[in-house]
């Protein structure tokens, strides 16, 4: 029986070609529409999901005040926070030192990654040895990076020991606003590479007006924090800054840096130098996701609709095809066939005319609007389901007859 | 034992507001080779009793026996593609199928191989009186006769023995009404077959061996006829009581 209603089905195909061809046509339309829209809807999320890229996420640690966001006092745990999150990228820390060269006072800056110096490209360091920057910031070896100035006023070369004394800035208890040098230890860091000193007028720049000075040493961020630790100090950091990750998942970093105990800015705080507040600027990204997120939910809202109405268009071809074939099928049922015989033969017949029309449509879908092969099959997944499920219903109910009503005159 | 057996049989349906009793406790036996014409006014239950012979329903009371088994036992489908086959008023063959692929239709169904399947329909299409000519047209391409004779072949290529017809000549002339009388006799004369029409034409009726007649819905008489009296003419269907 199954091979009988499968020949039986592509005679049928043949035999009634106007309307087979008609059912074609009707499914390449479908499709080709259901594949605009799919690519309406796939070009605003790739719309939104480009805002990280075009309009970034910048977090800044800022006094809870607000008013400052370098020479702070920021504790161990909140620059941990940031450093272990995986919802941020190229965080940036720095913490300026003095280190005494007898009695010449020298300024040491120790940072997290050479993003943080001001100003700086990895082209403007250059190693001793083979060594990449990044690395070389992440690690905790005591060797420190020099300007080419500070070599040649001492007249010192890579790789010589540098013997200093270590002073860090101790925050002032009472006031909360001062800061005072106060010794660490004597360290011998060894020369490791230079870094030009074309960026200082840069940070010249940044730290104008500030406390900042110029550095003319660099060490790595966690080998200044090896110095802490070895005398028992309290670490900390003086400025810090990140990007967010993703900025559709700004809800769950904010969530994540609550955590850590950071706090929203609160511009009627008294003015400290502690620095525990997250400064997010990402209104541009807000406003700008916002119009974009409105459009896109909106072409989303439409997607239950859509595959509603492809279900009708399905139902509604497949009625008005087989319509007229209702003595025939009756016919069929009368000469033995089945029921189920009846309503596979039709299926048969249908599917494999709508499978053939979805598929010259997703090609030319893919032809005519660009849409990706992946997502074209997808859609022509979802087109066959919801267009097919409307062409069984259909024929289901073209079987609900009563086969000698259809065949004879009623009594 | 008859081919047909009905014992009691009775039918209703429900509409939205009523209950019909379409059939009433007919019993009949039919038996092979005999040509049985069942008659009646409109609304008389005939096409519904053919309907419940041709296994398209099953009766509400009583039972149908078949070559002595229950109607309501057996796999209906399977009847009408072996047993049993029907000739409508409207001939209703597949409108984009062939003359020959329409009798080949029954055969295709019951797995019959393609080759075998086509001498068979040839054999049967040239028995209803059909040239070769006819083979490879379409049903609209030919009169309501010759469709009717290619519905009669259609329903011997199913190979069983029992033909039902309902109104078989309703849409004919006088001499393609003949024809296809003659055609129904030879069949159950020479062919062994039982054939069951439900006319309201007296000419065929006057054809058949047996006349039952209808009325709402219960037989109220059967008779049947002498040759001679076949051969002499028909006139009312008498009442048996």
């Amino acid at each position: 029986m199954s091979m009988f209603c499968v020949r039986t089905a592509f005679r049928n195909i043949r035999r009634y070609r106007y309307k087979s061809i008609l059912n074609l046509l009707i499914c390449i339309v479908v499709i080709l529409f259901l594949d605009i829209y799919a690519g309406n809807l796939l070009r605003s999320k790739e719309q939104i999901n480009g805002l990280a890229d075009k309009i970034p996420v910048e977090g800044t640690i800022t006094n809870l005040q607000g008013s400052r966001e370098a020479g702070l006092f920021i504790k161990e745990t909140y620059y941990d926070g940031v450093m272990k999150s995986d919802k941020v990228e190229e965080p940036k820390f720095t913490l300026q030192m003095i280190g005494r060269l007898g009695e010449e006072e020298c300024a040491v800056m120790a940072v997290n990654s050479f993003h943080a110096i001001a100003g700086a490209k990895e082209e403007m360091i250059a190693f001793g040895a083979e060594e990449k920057a990044e690395e070389f910031f992440a690690s905790n070896r005591k060797e420190c990076l020099v300007t080419p100035a500070f070599l040649e006023e001492h007249g010192m070369a890579v790789g010589d020991d540098l013997t200093m004394d270590m002073e860090y800035y101790q925050l002032q208890r009472e006031t909360h606003v001062d800061m005072i040098a106060t010794p660490l230890e004597q360290v011998v860091y060894k020369i490791a590479g230079t870094i030009e000193d074309t960026f200082q007028a840069d940070l010249g720049e940044v730290s104008a007006g500030s406390m900042y000075m110029i550095p003319e040493i660099i060490i790595p961020m966690e080998t200044a924090r090896d110095s802490f630790r070895a005398q028992n100090v309290s670490f900390y950091v003086d400025s810090g800054s990140f990007y967010v990750k993703n900025p559709l998942e700004l809800d769950a970093l904010k969530a994540e840096m609550k955590e850590v105990d950071f706090m929203e800015i609160v511009p009627a705080a008294q003015y400290a130098i502690e620095g525990y507040a997250l400064l997010l600027r990402d209104e541009t990204f807000i406003r700008a996701y916002g119009s974009l997120g409105e459009g896109y939910q909106m072409i989303r809202m439409f997607l239950p609709i859509i595959c509603i109405v492809l279900a009708g268009a399905g139902f509604i071809t497949s009625y008005l095809l087989t319509g007229s074939r209702r003595q025939e099928y009756a016919a069929m049922r009368s000469l033995g066939v089945t029921q189920k015989g009846c309503l596979v033969t039709y299926l048969i017949e249908h599917g494999v005319t709508e499978l053939a029309g979805g598929l010259v449509g997703s090609a030319a879908a893919i032809w005519i609007t660009g849409l990706d092969p992946g997502w074209s099959v997808v859609c022509f997944a979802a087109f066959f389901l919801c267009f097919f499920a409307g062409t069984f219903v259909s024929i289901i109910m073209l079987g609900k007859m009563s086969v000698m009503e259809v065949l004879t005159k009623t009594d | 034992m008859g081919a047909l057996r009905a014992e009691h049989v009775c039918y209703s349906y429900k509409t939205k507001y009523q209950t019909i009793e379409a059939v009433k406790d007919i019993s009949f036996e039919f038996v092979n080779g005999k040509f049985y014409a069942v008659t009646g006014e409109s609304g008389s239950g005939k096409s519904t009793f053919l309907s419940l012979l041709a296994g398209l329903d099953l009766p509400s009371e009583g039972k149908i026996y078949v070559d002595g088994e229950d109607m309501a036992q057996l796999d209906r489908d399977k009847y009408r593609r072996e047993r049993a086959s029907v000739v409508y008023q409207a001939f209703h063959l597949f409108p984009l199928l062939t003359t020959l692929e329409n009798v080949m239709f029954p055969m295709e169904l019951r797995g019959v191989k393609k080759e075998e399947a086509k001498k068979t329909a040839q054999m049967l299409i040239e028995k209803v009186g059909l040239d070769k000519k006819s083979y490879r047209q379409f049903p609209q391409m030919m009169s309501g006769g010759e469709q009717q004779r290619v519905a009669i072949a259609r329903a011997m290529a199913s190979g069983g023995s029992i033909i039902l017809a309902d109104e078989p000549t309703g849409n004919l002339d006088t001499e393609n009404e003949r024809n296809i009388v003659e055609i129904l006799q030879s069949l159950a004369h020479d062919g062994g077959y039982t054939v069951i029409v439900i006319t309201h034409n007296p000419e065929v009726a006057r054809g058949a061996d047996v006349v039952l007649k209808l009325r709402d819905g219960r037989l109220v008489a059967s008779k049947e006829r002498e040759s001679s009296e076949k051969r002499a003419g028909y006139g009312e269907v008498d009442e048996p009581c």
